[in-house]
This record gives C-alpha cells, sequence and structure tokens, in this order.
C-alpha cells in the first residue's frame, strides 16, 4: 500500500524544486505547497503514476496580513490507496491568478467557478468562468475577501427603475446611489460574461425544441434550484443547471463566529444529516486541538450518526417513490411512519428532532438515556422487518420496474470521472465508502460490509441505500454491545478554544457520500477559513450529462433517485 | 406484479390502526432532554453573561429584575430571552457556570407580535422571590445592618473605654493622688 | 288539484309537456348529480386516509368531516378570477363549462338504479334510447377534448403537454373499450343499457373475464386516474392542463373528473356486474334493486381508490404502449370469444 511518505518522495524527486514545504500529519495526508506554474504537471503525474483520479474540492483562504490568497487542491483515490493530497498554491493578492485542472479532472469544474466568484482568483483555461452561486448584481464585488464592505442596501423600493424586456415581462434595475459608489461598496467594474438565459438560448436548434422549466418554483423538487431541460416534443436533448437559490453564506458567518458557535450552524449545512455535519467540522477542529474524544463518546456518537443514516435513507426513498408515483402513494407515507421512532430513539439523547448541535469538541453533549438500549433494540426489529418488505416491494412491482430499470445508467469509469460518491458511486461497482477508506471514530472495530451494485441504474442506487440501513442496523447493534461506562467529555478542552495557526481536513462519511471540512486557524478564537465539500454538490455537477436524450418523466426518475439535498450545494 | 403493492395497502387498512395524533387534543411525550423553552432558576444566577456571549444569534440580553436576589448586588442583572431570534441549539445552557438554566419541555410560544415573543426574567424565571419574602429579606436585611452598626457602636464604645482606662491607669500612677482630690472634691463639692 | 291540472296539460300539448318535464329532469339531474360528485371527493378522501394509516377530514362537519367539501367549494367560489395574458379568452372560458356539459350529456342516457313497483322493474333513467352503450362510450370520449381546449388555450408548455399526453392516451384507449362494449352488446342482443342489465342472468364479468380486465384499464386511464394520471402528473408537469385555472373554473374541472369517475364506474357495473340485479329483498321490495345496485358501485369505487393509492404511475410511451401492443389484440380474442360464445348459446 502506497503511503504518504512514499508519495511524498516519489514526488520530490520527479519535480525537485516544485514542492516548497510539506508535511505529513495526520497518518494519511499529505500537505504540500507547490509552485504555482508547475500544479499541472504536478496533479498529471500524481493521477497518472499514483492513481490519484478523485478530485475532491478546492478551497480558497484569503490571507489578507501577509497579502496572498491561497488555492488548497484535494485529490484522492478511488479505491488504489488512501492517502489524501492537499497541495496548496499561493498567489499574489493584487493580481491572483492560477492554473485551471479542469483539462485533467472533468469535475473541478465547479469548485474553480465557485473560488472565482467568491475570491475573485482567475483560474487560466477554465472552460466556462461563470457565477454559480451568487447572483448578477455581485459578481465582481468578491464577497468571500476580508476587505469586502458589505452587500449594498438595495431595500429601498422608490429606487426601482422598471424595465419591460421583449417578451413583456417586467424586470426591475436599481441604480446604486451616490454615496454607495464614494463609499466603495458597489463594484463598477464588473466582468463580461453572457447570462445564463443567453446561454441557454444559444442552444435552441430547431423550430420545435422548447427550454421546460423544472425550475426553482416547481411542485416537487427537493429545494429550489433551476433546472431546464431543452425538449424536443417528450424527448430531452440538452440541461442545464443552475444553483444558489437559498445561499445563506454559511462559511463567512462562520468566518465571524466563534469555533463553538460554529456547532449550530453547521446543522443547517443539510438539516437531515445534520450529526455527520456536527462530526466532520468537530473532528477537524478537534485534529486542530490534538484532544481525541474518549471511548464512550465515540460510540455514542456513531450509534447516532448511524440511527441519523437509517432515517435518512427512509425519507430519501420515500420522497424519490412520490416523484415516480404522485404525493398519495402508500409506501412513502409508510417509511414516515417508520421514520418517526427512529427519530424518537435519537431525539430522546439529543433533544431535538433535526437540528441537534450534538457533537461538542472531544465529546458529545448528553449521555444515553435510561431505557435506550431497549428501545433502540425494538425500533431496529421493527425497522428491519418493514425495511424487508419495502425491498420485496420494489422488487416485484412491474410498474416500478419498467420505469427505473436502465434509466439514468452511470457506467463506473462515468461515475469516477464524474465525480460523485455515495450511493452512487457504489451503485456502479465502486466501493467508495469514507468509513473504510479513512477510517474515523471506531468504525475499524465495526465489522460491516460496503454494499455495492453492479448495474449503475437508478433502481440499483435505490437499493442500495435500503440495503445500507440493515448494514446500519447491524452496526448500532455491534455498538450497543460494546459500549463501554466512562466519560463522555475528554478532559483538558480549554475553556476559551484558540488552536493553533495550523489547517485540518476530516472527512466523514455522510448520508449522501463523503463530506469533508477544511478549517483553518491563524491562533485567534475565529477561524480563518471553513470549507464545507459536500457530496452532492458533486451530484449536481453529473446531472446535466446524464439527462441527455431521456423522457421527461426519467429527469425525476433520474435526479429523484440521486437523492439531493440542495441546502448542502449552496450552503 | 402489482399485487404485493395492493395487498400492502389492504393490510394497513384493514389493521385499522390510524397514527395522526389529534394535536391540540394530545400532546405528545416529550423526552426529558427536550430543548424547549428556558428556565431560570432565579436563585443561583449570578449575572456574569456567559450566556450572552456565547449565543450564536445574539437573542439573549441582560436587564435588571427587581424581584431577583437584593441582598447580593443591586446591580445585578438577569438574562431576557427573544425567541423570535432563539434556535434552541442549547449552548447557553451549556456554557451557564452555575447550572441556574436549563430548558423545560414548552413548545408553543406563538405571540401577536414581536415584542409578545420577548420572554424577560419574569416569564422564565423560577424561584424569584415573592412579596412576602421580599419584605422578610429586607427585614432580615435591615436588622442584620442595625445589629452590624449596635455591634460596632459597642465596639468603639469599648475601644474608647478601654483606652480611657488605660489612660486614666496611666495618669493614675503620676498624679493620682490630684485626680483623687479632685475627684474627692467633685464629690463634696 | 294540482295534480289533474298537470294531466289536462299532458293532455292537450303533448308536445310542450313533454318538453317540460325533460327539462325539469335535466335540472334535478344536474344538481343531485354535483352533490353527489362532492359526496365522492369526500368518500375518496376518507377511504384513502384510511389506506394510509391517517384520519381523512375529520374536523368540519364533526368527526366525519362531511362538510368539508361545502367549504373547499365555497373557497373556490371567493377566489379571484385570473386569466393569463396571452391566453386564448374564448377557448379558456369555455373548457370547463364543456367538461361539465359532457356529463350531463352522458348522465341523460345512464340509467341510475330501478324501483319495483307493482312487481314491474321501473329503470329510473332520463332518456332511454335504444343505443345508449354506444353513445354513453363515444360521448365519454369527448372529455378529451376539453382536456386540450384547456390545456392548448392556456399559454402554458406544461399545459400543453398535459393536453398532448390527453390526446394520445384517449386515442389508443378508446378503441379497445369500444370493442369490449361490442362484444357486451353482442351476448346480450342489445346496445341498449337497460336491455343489456335484464339479459344478465349470469354476469358478463364471469361470460367475459378478458373483457371485464380490458374494460376496467381502458376506463381506469379514460378517466385519468392513477396509474395512468399523466396528463396531470404533478412532478414533471406541475398540474398538467388545470394548471392555469384557478377558482370555480379549477372548481369545474375538478368536479368534472368527479363526476366522470361516477358514471364511469355506473357503467362497468351496468355493462359487466349485472347492474341493479340481485334476489328481492321481501320487506324493502320498492328500493330493493337500488341496494344491490349501490352496494356493487360502492365496491367498484373503492377499488378505483385503492388502485391509485397503491400504484405508481406509468410513462406516457408506456402507457400507449399497452394500448396498443397488449390491449387492442386482447379485445380482439375478446370479440372473439363473444361472438362464439353468443352463437353457441343462441
Amino acid at each position: 500500500m502506497t503511503t504518504a511518505n512514499d508519495v511524498l518522495s516519489a514526488l520530490q524527486s520527479a519535480f525537485p524544486g516544485a514542492v516548497e514545504e510539506a508535511k505529513v500529519s495526520p497518518e494519511r495526508q499529505l500537505w504540500a505547497t507547490i509552485k504555482p506554474d508547475k500544479i499541472v504537471d504536478v496533479c498529471k503525474y500524481l493521477r497518472d503514476d499514483h492513481n490519484f483520479d478523485h478530485y475532491s474540492g478546492a478551497a480558497g483562504v484569503d490571507r489578507i496580513k501577509e497579502g496572498l490568497f491561497e488555492v488548497t487542491e484535494l485529490l484522492a483515490s478511488h479505491g488504489a490507496h488512501q492517502v489524501v493530497a492537499l497541495l496548496k498554491m499561493k498567489t499574489p493578492r493584487d493580481n491572483p491568478s492560477v492554473k485551471s485542472l479542469t483539462g485533467l479532472y472533468w469535475n473541478a469544474n465547479w469548485y474553480e467557478r465557485e473560488i472565482w466568484e467568491m475570491l475573485g482568483i482567475n483560474f487560466e483555461g477554465h472552460p466556462e468562468l461563470y457565477p454559480l452561486l451568487l447572483s448578477d448584481e455581485l459578481v465582481g464585488a468578491w464577497p468571500w475577501r476580508k476587505d469586502y464592505k458589505g452587500y449594498p442596501d438595495y431595500n429601498t423600493a422608490d429606487r426601482a427603475i422598471e424595465i419591460v424586456n421583449p417578451e413583456g415581462y417586467a424586470d426591475y434595475s436599481f441604480a446604486p446611489t451616490k454615496a454607495e459608489i464614494e463609499a466603495g461598496t458597489v463594484p463598477f467594474e464588473r466582468p463580461k460574461y453572457p447570462t445564463f438565459r443567453e446561454r441557454e438560448e444559444m442552444e435552441i436548434k430547431g423550430e420545435s425544441e422548447m427550454i421546460l422549466h423544472m425550475g426553482p418554483q416547481h411542485a416537487v423538487v427537493p429545494g429550489p434550484f433551476l433546472l431546464d431541460i431543452l425538449v424536443d416534443g417528450e424527448r430531452v436533448k440538452k440541461a442545464f443547471l443552475d444553483v444558489g437559490y437559498i445561499h445563506k453564506g454559511i462559511e463567512k458567518i462562520m468566518e465571524n463566529r466563534t469555533y463553538m458557535q460554529g456547532i449550530p450552524i453547521t446543522d443547517r449545512l443539510c438539516y437531515m444529516a445534520a450529526l455527520t455535519n456536527n462530526e466532520a467540522y468537530c473532528g477537524a477542529v478537534e485534529r486542530l486541538l490534538r484532544i481525541e474524544a474518549p471511548e464512550r463518546a465515540q460510540y455514542i456518537r456513531m450509534i447516532l450518526q448511524e440511527l441519523s443514516r437509517i432515517q435518512s435513507h427512509l425519507l430519501g426513498t420515500g420522497e424519490f417513490l412520490t416523484l415516480i408515483a404522485s404525493a398519495v402513494f402508500s409506501p412513502f407515507l409508510y417509511m414516515i411512519i417508520d421514520r418517526e421512532d427512529v427519530l424518537s430513539c435519537i431525539e430522546s439523547v439529543t433533544g431535538a428532532r433535526i437540528n441537534h448541535s450534538f457533537v461538542r469538541f472531544g465529546g458529545v453533549r448528553n449521555d444515553l438515556p435510561d431505557g435506550f438500549k431497549d428501545m433502540t433494540l425494538d425500533t431496529l426489529k421493527m425497522i428491519r422487518k418493514k425495511t424487508e418488505e419495502y425491498k420485496e416491494l420494489l422488487l416485484s412491482d412491474s410498474i416500478y420496474r419498467k420505469r427505473m430499470e436502465g434509466v439514468g445508467v452511470l457506467s463506473p469509469s462515468e461515475a469516477r470521472r464524474l465525480g460523485v460518491s455515495g450511493p452512487p458511486l457504489r451503485a456502479s461497482d465502486t466501493p467508495y465508502d469514507m468509513r473504510r477508506e479513512d477510517p474515523y471514530l471506531l468504525y475499524k472495530d465495526m465489522d460491516f460490509d460496503v454494499i455495492t451494485r453492479k448495474e449503475g441504474d437508478s433502481k440499483a442506487r435505490v437499493e442500495v441505500r435500503l440495503d445500507e440501513i440493515f448494514e446500519s442496523c447491524y452496526i448500532i447493534e455491534q455498538c450497543l454491545d460494546q459500549i463501554p461506562s466512562g466519560p463522555i467529555m475528554a478532559e483538558g478542552v480549554p475553556k476559551k478554544i484558540k488552536p493553533e495557526p495550523g489547517e485540518a481536513y476530516y472527512r466523514v462519511e455522510d448520508h449522501r457520500g463523503e463530506m469533508g471540512f477544511f478549517v483553518v486557524s491563524d491562533g485567534s478564537e475565529k477561524p480563518v477559513k471553513v470549507k464545507a465539500r459536500g457530496p452532492v454538490y458533486a451530484y449536481f455537477q453529473a446531472l446535466p450529462p446524464l439527462l441527455e436524450g431521456v423522457y421527461i418523466a426519467d429527469v425525476v426518475a433520474i435526479a429523484g433517485s440521486m437523492d439531493a439535498c440542495t441546502s448542502e450545494v449552496d450552503r | 406484479m402489482v399485487l404485493k403493492n395492493l395487498k400492502m395497502t389492504l393490510k394497513r387498512s384493514l389493521s385499522g390502526v390510524e397514527v395522526t395524533r389529534l394535536y391540540p387534543e394530545k400532546i405528545m411525550d416529550l423526552p426529558d432532554a427536550e430543548r424547549g423553552v428556558h428556565v431560570l432558576d432565579i436563585r443561583k444566577c449570578i449575572g456574569c453573561g456567559a450566556c450572552a456571549r456565547i449565543c450564536p444569534n445574539d437573542c439573549i440580553k441582560l436587564v435588571p429584575y427587581a424581584r431577583g436576589n437584593p441582598l447580593k448586588n443591586k446591580k445585578q442583572q438577569y438574562p431576557q430571552i427573544d425567541y423570535g431570534r432563539c434556535m434552541f441549539c442549547g449552548l447557553c445552557v451549556d456554557e451557564c457556570p452555575t447550572s441556574c438554566l436549563t430548558m423545560s419541555k414548552v413548545f408553543e410560544i406563538a405571540g401577536w407580535n414581536r415584542e409578545d415573543i420577548v420572554y424577560g426574567p419574569e416569564d422564565i424565571a423560577v424561584g424569584f422571590y415573592s412579596d412576602q419574602e421580599l419584605n422578610e429579606l429586607a427585614e432580615e436585611a435591615r436588622k442584620a445592618e442595625e445589629e452590624k452598626k449596635r455591634k460596632a457602636a459597642e465596639a468603639a464604645k469599648a475601644k474608647k473605654e478601654k483606652a480611657a482606662k488605660a489612660k486614666a491607669a496611666e495618669e493614675g500612677e503620676k498624679g493620682s493622688g490630684e485626680k483623687a482630690a479632685k475627684k474627692s472634691e467633685g464629690e463634696t463639692g | 288539484m294540482v295534480l289533474s291540472a298537470i294531466t289536462e296539460f299532458a293532455a292537450q300539448e303533448p308536445k310542450i309537456y313533454g318538453l317540460v318535464l325533460g327539462l325539469v329532469a335535466a335540472a334535478i339531474l344536474a344538481s343531485v348529480i354535483n352533490v353527489v360528485a362532492m359526496l365522492l371527493v369526500w368518500l375518496e378522501r376518507k377511504v384513502m386516509g384510511d389506506f394510509q394509516a391517517r384520519y381523512g377530514p375529520n374536523r368540519v362537519g364533526g368527526r366525519w368531516g362531511v362538510l368539508q367539501l361545502g367549504a373547499d367549494a365555497v373557497k373556490l367560489f371567493t377566489k379571484e378570477d385570473i386569466i393569463p395574458r396571452g391566453a386564448d379568452k374564448p377557448v379558456y372560458v369555455w373548457a370547463p363549462i364543456v367538461a361539465v356539459a359532457t356529463t350531463m350529456l352522458v348522465a341523460g342516457a345512464l340509467p341510475f338504479g330501478a324501483v319495483i313497483i307493482d312487481g314491474k322493474e321501473i329503470p329510473l333513467v332520463v332518456a332511454n334510447m335504444d343505443i345508449s352503450a354506444f353513445y354513453i362510450e363515444a360521448a365519454l370520449s369527448i372529455m378529451a377534448i376539453s382536456a386540450f381546449m384547456a390545456g392548448w388555450s392556456s399559454n402554458n408548455k406544461y399545459s400543453m403537454l398535459g393536453a398532448f399526453r390527453g390526446i394520445a392516451r384517449m386515442i389508443a384507449y378508446e378503441v379497445p373499450m369500444g370493442v369490449c362494449v361490442i362484444s357486451v352488446a353482442i351476448m346480450a342482443h342489445s346496445l341498449n343499457v337497460v336491455e343489456i342489465v335484464q339479459a344478465q342472468s349470469i354476469w358478463f364479468a364471469i361470460a367475459q373475464p378478458i373483457g371485464f380486465v380490458i374494460f376496467a384499464i381502458a376506463l381506469i386511464t379514460d378517466l385519468g386516474r392513477m396509474p395512468f394520471d399523466q396528463t396531470e402528473a404533478e412532478e414533471e408537469i406541475i398540474a398538467g392542463y388545470n394548471t392555469e385555472y384557478s377558482g370555480i373554473r379549477f372548481g369545474l374541472l375538478y368536479f368534472q373528473e368527479y363526476i366522470v369517475m361516477l358514471l364511469g364506474s355506473i357503467l362497468l357495473v351496468h355493462l359487466y356486474l349485472g347492474g341493479w340485479n340481485g334476489p328481492v329483498i321481501p320487506v324493502i321490495s320498492f328500493i330493493s334493486p337500488m341496494i344491490w345496485f349501490f352496494m356493487k358501485l360502492v365496491i367498484v369505487l373503492v377499488g378505483l381508490i385503492w388502485v391509485r393509492v397503491s400504484l405508481p404511475r406509468f410513462r406516457i410511451d408506456q402507457v400507449t404502449d399497452l394500448g396498443w401492443k397488449i390491449l387492442l389484440p386482447l379485445s380482439m380474442v375478446n370479440l372473439a370469444w363473444a361472438v362464439a360464445v353468443g352463437l353457441y348459446f343462441a
């Protein structure tokens, strides 16, 4: 098995002088600072010779005191080895520009677009550097810079100027006042690019083609995102996707809160998966503080995260079933009824049903109450029985199989290229699970299987989720057997959390895939940068190529089988 | 082929169990760890403000409250929580050094306008001092004050007497006869 | 006094009397049908709730929630009347009216049970036509035209897609349905629904089982119920041809669906399940056929609701595949069977 040290030495011998600083900590993560002009060659070498074929994400950090921007690229591998390479590039603040990796990795596209629109770093060679999360008025203001002066006040209605566009619909624009221009809060130099609508309309080629919006205001999409499909009759020719409708600015909010105050905010990244979000953030900060939670706390965290996984899969599958049937489809309601019991188990420990804020640095907030073990074991017995029924139902229902078999097929190489992770990747015959690749908590002592399927169509994705419920039940039973008594909070956790300057990256197996938190600290009580790398971001990026050539009714079948949660994409 | 579907719904319908809880008439059993509206034990609160500092949304302000503990500090302030902003995260409960702030199981806090759902210490406090207790405490305080004054006065008088005695003893050695003569003069005269 | 005046008037001017009688019967029929459709919506909501382990409406009008539909109707009446900019106004306004008028056309010729007076069975029907089975089945297919009017005139991509799907579905399923009706008529030697019911010594569902299944499936498709409700699939095309309608126009389209469900189920009961046939109950022999009729009707309606709640939805190309490639050949087989059996027993 390749280790990080091997990779480092190979890299240093292949590219002498390109590596400025390097560090291996903890044992599987390689942190290296690379010269900006050599980055494409280094990544190509890593991808071709050392199997780093998974581009995990990129983060941009604004170091205003040193006058630099740093861009960190995260590279990993789909099972060949367990090393994660975090390659950092520094670029001056006056004219920031780095090379783009879209030539090597297809899914680097959206990560670089986001860093461009938020920090203003130019990516040379990027094919479509257009805004993703921001609206058109804010592009050019570079909101995530530390010297950003704030969103101009557009609240005054009498400043609105009405423009009637050629189709007859009224649009409003707000001209900035003189005071705002003088204060410097309005970017009057905006980059030029074709708007989303113009880019769509460039693709219409025939008389009978039209653009159909399954757009932000739709009856049953899970969360607002813009999905426009170019249809010819009932067949889809091309799909366009735009996100950013619920961008809450969580990462910038967390830069202005202390570490402890950031825990409830990470809950709200994806409210269905609040516990794993908490875990990822607390794990990263624990690495910075160099403390470790005691054993009982780790078992409690595992139990609750697996319970949360069960309820999220039940809801995800149920919601997906309403997309191919109507909302009155009974098995959806039965799944919701079963989920209530699981939520009661979680609620008896944490005190809330969705926004838990339960994991703390060095432990957990509450201990398990009395009678928890019996209640949970009863619930798990019921869940096992019911899930067996649902699996049989979905296997034997011929209408369901006609709708789902062979729809939205992702071949294994395609799935890896598009960068998806989680159940869709595992349904395409790739056993990539963070609980085995990057074992955190006590998963290395647990006995469970990583569920895969060979077909890669929508039916396989749903089956993987239902099978994972059984594995989660098994893990919880093992934990309840083995849990020791003891403290739930580590000793020596400081009252005021001020980690030493440094960076940490922590990955967990979220219910939807690989979630990672990248935390940068500089010794003060607020973090310099927190980046949440969510799994659904990759799903949405991968959706438009999947939707070409299918029927309209299949669009919802495919999008639903991915089990998206838009809140996590937009952060 | 689709018969399993039909069988499943038929079975559920024939079992006759309805899971809907008819809400205002029946409220569900909440666990003890439930995070609802706060409860402040006013006899333990020391007015440190840790809860206000940790709140991520700035919901907690410290305000004066007449029925707090008047003996300790007349200027002590107690937390007032704005439930329009509170997200029930529980960080304030964790930070409190005296564990006087806890969360109850109450979750129905609707009001008619925004000022109605700002709960001051009078709304969330338990263990506040009633009028009688306040009077008793004031009485006790006054008595204690008087006692102290009296003791201080006595101590001062005792000290003065002792000093006077010492001085008299001193002078008595020197001119005790004078004094005694003066005294006897004073007595007879 | 009044009765003698009316009989005198009837004798003097028979044509005007017939006209007035027809109009009065039609008015009564229209109102009764609408109220019964409201009850049908209530029944559906309650039964759906029962299948899904919940209560249906249970607050408005007592514990059973019977006045819920009244409240919904009041709400629909008081909504704002919106006509989208760019919509084809006359067609947009006439589409719901055509929809409900079609149902009145059908209801005029459909018998609603029978009563026994002096030992003779009198069917309750407004217009007793000789070709009523065929006429009803044809009139049911005019629904597609009103759906198309609604969808096309709304100036909305989703409505247009819904309208196209509705037309494709109607074309595919009218032929098997018509062939089934003819097979029944061959066995009963008449196209009049009353006579078909009276000719069912054994139910035609047992005599022509394939025909029963085909007719049932084609009926569910024509009504636009699950699993065949692609024209109003909420997930893909919002509400199909209903998208731009609000207020009482939407109320008319919505109730039309349920009225047609009622009438289609009545047709199924008459053609295949023996209508109002059944042993005469001794004490209440006056309305004994009505009781049998209602029991069968309620079973068919609950069956329709049961199917709606349990099955997912087909894709539109799978629906037309089913119609042209499976149901049509099977209905031809059924026709041959009916001819053979009819000849055998004749």
